[in-house]
């Protein structure tokens, strides 16, 4: 019974194991397999019978010396259970997996096993094994592994481009920055050559040849800038200016450089500027005329017929800070347009709306992205409107500073009072510009009649319409605005000076300038002209203020100005590139300094040693020792340490600057060398604008006319620091050289020294400037260009222009040199004997050809600051520089006589 | 009194390092590779302090291989890593150098094989000396904090105090190779009653 029952028992579990789902194992203490289920006699391809009454090692004898009869070992002698993982143990028994295929194909069966000792009592220890199938595991954890391997290896790939990538841009911002230097270079001695060969009075063939030259370097210029500017925004390297500037003067100026191309085109261009815009802003005036230049040209450009307007106003919601402003500029234009879908691209970079564009319109395709990022740098938004043939309009908005200055209208309020209910005529046949100043005259509080053209404006009048104030475009249909204006001045004007006629020209040509103060034209202004300047000139016409016509405008007394400016001074030029050598030396000398070169950084310490200099010009980049070290060594090893020292260097990155300056340089300038940035920043750091100890007398003004027939004399002595005593020196010594100069002139012409004469006229009305004897200047300059372009049958006519305003100019230098001061002795600022001393080693020198003349003469100079501007006193000193002693020698006695002395 | 003598806790450290000696030859012969074990420090402490100890030099997360055992006396070897090392452990072994987040199902297998070869070369040791049966359970796999993995050890009385033997052992793979590497791991002895006062006669037999 107990028998049975305990067989039936055990058949019942042998049926449990035969049926499990995994192998299962029985062995006895001899370690014989005592059960074998169904699962093992699948896998291995034995049958329990066959199995039975073997011991594993006999099944499969290639288990010899393994893991998996080590473990049964352990389990039978100690009890102990074992595990053997998949990694370890692959496949211990020659199973396979129960696919549909030959065996011969079958890999075998990954497997798992659990050996474990069965402790029964009253029974030896037994062992069982437990086998699983972990075939589809392990092929999925390969698959897995082998996906993690191609992701990894492709994230690496990625790091590996990503970093090539990186490498390949910082090796293109190096290559930028290292082009713009190299191409900076020969840029700086291409435009720096060419204005000295303009200066050099070159005929009119060559200076056309060299005039293109040097605007189309500055074309080259700009793209390099456009370029450079690109990059460094690229690299988040480009920082704003906060300086005070002034926006109505940076819009006129912007509007006066582009009257003349869209006066060419004909395009109408007008600037729309309320009055309410404060006067002063603070921020980067260079970007925002970058910014505004880039749209207006590109208005220009793509605008074949029409009008270009120009508008600022407040824009409608403002920052919550109270010293700030936000404006909103646009530019609307007639132009071509542009499909509403390439509208949103115009801002990528290297991006125009229609690639066949670049070969009808040229450009970087630089800009506007430039434009873009420098708006977004002033915290504001770009946005553009376009319609296919009618026009596009591009706005931004940025944000500026306010000042405490006050806004122009103001400024203006009380003084523009008296214009109030004034009648003023507007005659243009634009009707955007007719409104514009309809609404700029309104605003001032003027009423406003808008005719459109000269005809009608005449009929009004003839119809006994009164205006006081005549606004009139130069350009009209049918009569043109200078005859319009001659007509109504000739025929209308009332004794008390009205109608005032303001002349709107395209640009402001000087010839038609001249031409306007003949017809008795109150004030010629530049087309278009921001709300501020014309009410400015408005006020000066009232009150009688007259502004300088623009022809002794800023850039020929500026060149005056410039000629020994510098004299007495010694340079020192650190420059490696020969070229570039002598553009530098050229323009410092003509400036009237003395120049030492060195190639090198280590030649300038070495000269520093022996020679001492005012000032330091140094390029950066140069062999044997850069301008940083010798700057460096220069400040601790010669301790030279107050030393002006300025960079000149063509490295156009950002940082350069605060790099010289932390090296200890005082200042820097960029290639290509500006003339006026040059001599700007020389007389900044020499101090050297002429010389102005108070004066000996001073003078009260009561008894100076403001002005004399042909000398501006209020002019002359703004110009002169306010120093009558002076004034009159250069008067007295102009008369005393260049009183002839009118028949001298006539002279040569007659004997067809056309060049000479040229060279003279062109002296004499850069004295005729400075003076400003205004009527002298205009005729010796009109002569010039008459003479340059071979207008001969003007020029008999000419001459005798210019004898009569010589001769009226010497009436009246007569006439101010009679005023008071004449009798005060003229005090040399020496000592007489020393002045004497000096003359006399100058002679000895001279005739013994000793070098030590260089030194008296610039004694000499130090001790006559304002003379040794003089061209006699600079072409001594040419002279000296050259060595050419005989020479000097021979014009010693001149020298002496503008010293009052004369050689024994 | 379960407290261990000087001479007793003597005659434990010189039994387990003939058992890790052992482990050390038989995971050489697994893995085909020169594998070096030793014992740096073995201590017989509470549990609350082999947890305390355990805490302070690894990881609040650890791996644990686990074999419970019982017959005549009850007790759980453990063998336990920081979780990280874990998975360092059978790369190491298997000469494997590819990173994967987790230990996947076949490396815990691995895992599981490796913490039996080392506790069955200390329990075999420790039954042999006890000379009597034992029945012992499969390894088991585990993961958590150190303290439920210590806690949840089979049920015993006055389990806060229960003696523990300690033993922190150091793996030294590859060792005049590139691929050298020492990865710490612990081997825990936990024991009740009735298995320490049995140890105690057995280990003072011996030194009579």
């Amino acid at each position: 019974m107990m028998v049975a029952h305990h067989s039936l028992e055990g058949t019942l579990l042998t049926a449990c194991f035969a049926e499990a789902a995994m192998g299962v194992v029985l062995l006895n203490h001899e370690r014989e397999v005592v059960l074998w289920n169904r699962w093992m006699e699948k896998a291995s391809r034995l049958t329990a019978l066959e199995a039975t009454g073997r011991t594993l090692l006999d099944i499969f004898p290639e288990l010899a010396g393994s893991r998996l009869l080590r473990a049964i070992g352990e389990a039978a002698e100690l009890g102990l259970p074992a595990v053997l993982s998949h990694k370890l143990n692959p496949c211990p028994m020659p199973l396979y997996p129960p696919y549909p295929s030959s065996a011969a194909e079958r890999p075998r069966m990954s497997q798992l096993i659990s050996v474990s000792g069965l402790n029964v009592p009253g029974l030896p220890r037994h062992v069982m094994l437990q086998i699983q199938d972990v075939t589809n595991t392990v092929s999925r954890e390969c698959q897995l592994r082998q996906q993690t391997q191609d992701l990894e290896q492709r994230a690496r790939d990625l790091r590996l481009a990503q970093q090539n990538a990186q490498q390949a841009n910082e090796a293109k911002s190096r290559f930028l920055a290292n082009m713009s230097h190299e191409i900076r270079t020969p840029m700086n001695a291409i435009l720096g050559l060419t204005t000295l060969a303009l200066h050099a009075d070159p005929n009119k063939k060559n200076r056309d040849y060299l005039e293109k030259i040097n605007s189309s370097g500055r074309y080259l210029l700009n793209l390099i800038n456009d370029i450079l500017d690109f990059s460094k925004i690229e690299a988040g390297k480009l920082d704003l200016e906060e300086t005070h500037f002034d926006l109505a003067k940076l819009l006129g100026r912007l509007a006066e450089g582009f009257s003349f191309q869209a006066a060419k085109k004909e395009i109408e261009l007008c600037l729309v500027t309320p009055a309410s815009l404060p006067e002063f802003l603070i921020g980067d005036p260079l970007r925002l005329e970058q910014i505004l230049t880039n749209l207006i040209n590109n208005a220009l450009k793509f605008t074949p017929k029409g009008e270009v307007v120009i508008a600022v106003q407040p824009a409608a919601e403002q920052p919550a800070e109270p010293d700030k402003i936000r404006l909103l500029f646009s530019v609307q234009d007639t132009g071509i347009g542009i499909p509403p879908e390439n509208l949103a691209k115009l801002f990528q970079p290297f991006t125009q709306a229609d690639n066949s564009t670049t070969r009808h319109f040229g450009g970087t395709g630089l800009g506007l992205n430039i434009s873009k990022r420098l708006v977004e740098l002033m915290n504001g938004e770009i946005t553009s409107q376009s319609v296919p043939n009618q026009g596009s309009t591009f706005g931004f908005t940025a944000n500026f500073g306010r000042t405490e200055a006050g806004t122009r209208q103001s400024r203006f309020l009380n003084s523009s009072a008296v214009l109030v209910g004034a009648s003023a005529l507007v005659v243009d046949d634009n009707l955007t510009s007719c409104k514009i100043l309809s609404e700029v005259l309104g605003s001032f509080g003027l009423k406003v009649a808008v005719v459109n053209s000269g005809e009608e404006a005449l009929s009004l009048f003839a119809d006994g319409h009164h205006f006081s104030w005549v606004i009139m475009d130069r350009r009209l249909p049918g009569m043109d605005g200078m005859l319009a204006s001659r007509e109504i001045i000739r025929r209308f004007r009332t004794p008390k000076g009205e109608p005032y006629v303001i002349l709107l020209t395209p640009h402001n040509l000087r010839k038609t300038c001249e031409e306007a103060q003949e017809v008795g034209i109150d004030e010629c202004l530049t087309k278009p002209a921001p709300a501020t300047t014309i009410l400015e000139r408005m006020m000066g016409i009232i009150h009688k203020e007259p502004v300088l016509p623009d022809s002794i405008g800023a850039s020929p007394s500026r060149e005056v100005a410039f000629q020994g400016r510098l004299s007495g001074k010694h340079l020192l030029l650190v420059e490696d590139n020969l070229i570039n050598q002598q553009v530098a030396c050229e323009l410092l000398e003509n400036a009237g300094a003395r120049v030492t070169v060195s190639n090198n950084g280590r030649e300038a310490l070495q000269q520093l040693q022996t020679i001492t200099v005012d000032a330091v010009l140094m390029d950066v980049q140069m062999p044997e020792m850069d301008g940083y070290e010798a700057t460096r060594l220069i400040r601790t090893l010669l301790a030279l340490t107050d030393l002006p020292i300025i960079a000149m260097t063509a490295n156009a990155i950002q940082g350069d600057r605060e790099k010289c300056l932390a090296v200890g340089m005082n200042d820097y300038i960029s290639k290509p060398v500006e003339v006026a940035t040059l001599h700007e920043v020389l007389a900044k750091w020499l101090g050297c604008v002429p010389p102005q100890p108070a004066p000996p007398v001073r003078v009260s003004q009561t008894g100076w006319p403001s002005s004399l027939p042909g000398l501006d004399v209020n002019a002359g002595l703004s110009r002169l620091g306010e120093d009558p005593l002076f004034y009159q020196r250069i008067i007295r010594q102009f008369m005393q050289n260049h009183g002839e100069d009118a028949c001298k002139i006539r002279q040569m012409y007659n004997d067809n020294y056309r060049l000479e004469a040229g060279k003279l006229l062109h002296t004499l009305k850069g004295l005729a400037g400075n003076l400003a004897a205004t009527d002298l200047y205009h005729s010796a300059k009109a002569l010039e260009i008459a003479l340059d372009q071979g207008e001969d049958a003007r020029i008999p006519a000419m001459l005798d222009g210019l004898d009569t305003c010589m001769a009226i100019t010497q009436e009246s230098s007569r006439q101010l040199l009679r005023f008071g001061l004449e009798a005060t002795p003229e005090v040399p600022p020496v000592a007489d004997g020393k002045i004497d001393g000096l003359l006399m080693e100058l002679e000895e020198c001279l005739s013994s050809f000793n070098m030590r003349a260089n030194d008296v003469y610039h004694q000499l100079c130090t001790h006559n600051p304002r003379l040794s501007h003089q061209h006699s006193w600079l072409e001594m000193g040419e002279q000296l520089d050259k060595l050419n002693y005989a020479q000097a020698l021979k014009m010693l006695p001149g020298l002496a006589k503008t010293l009052n002395r004369s050689l024994p | 009194m379960t407290d261990f003598t000087s001479f007793e806790q003597d005659a434990i450290q010189e039994l387990f390092n003939l058992g890790i000696g052992r482990a050390a030859d038989a995971l050489s012969q697994m893995v085909d590779d020169e594998v070096l074990l030793s014992v740096p420090h073995f201590e017989v402490v509470n549990r609350q302090e082999a947890i305390r100890i355990i805490q302070e030099r690894s990881a609040s997360q650890v791996a644990a291989i686990r074999q419970n055992f019982h017959g005549h006396i009850h007790g759980t070897a453990m063998l336990i890593y920081p979780e990280a090392n874990s998975m360092e452990l059978v790369r190491t072994l298997l000469g494997d150098s590819t990173p994967l987040e987790a230990l996947t199902e076949l490396e815990q297998e691995s895992l599981l094989e490796v913490g039996n070869v080392i506790l069955n070369a200390c329990l075999g040791t420790f039954a042999n000396v006890l000379a009597m049966e034992f029945m012992f359970e499969l390894p088991e796999y585990m993961r958590g904090s150190c303290s439920d993995l210590l806690g949840q050890s089979i049920g015993m009385d006055d389990c806060e105090n229960q003696q523990v033997v300690f033993l922190i052992v150091d793996f030294i793979t590859g060792a005049n190779t590139a691929r050298h590497n020492t990865i710490k791991g612990f081997v825990i002895l936990l024991l009740d009653v009735s298995a320490i006062s049995e140890l105690k006669n057995e280990l003072n037999k011996m030194g009579a």
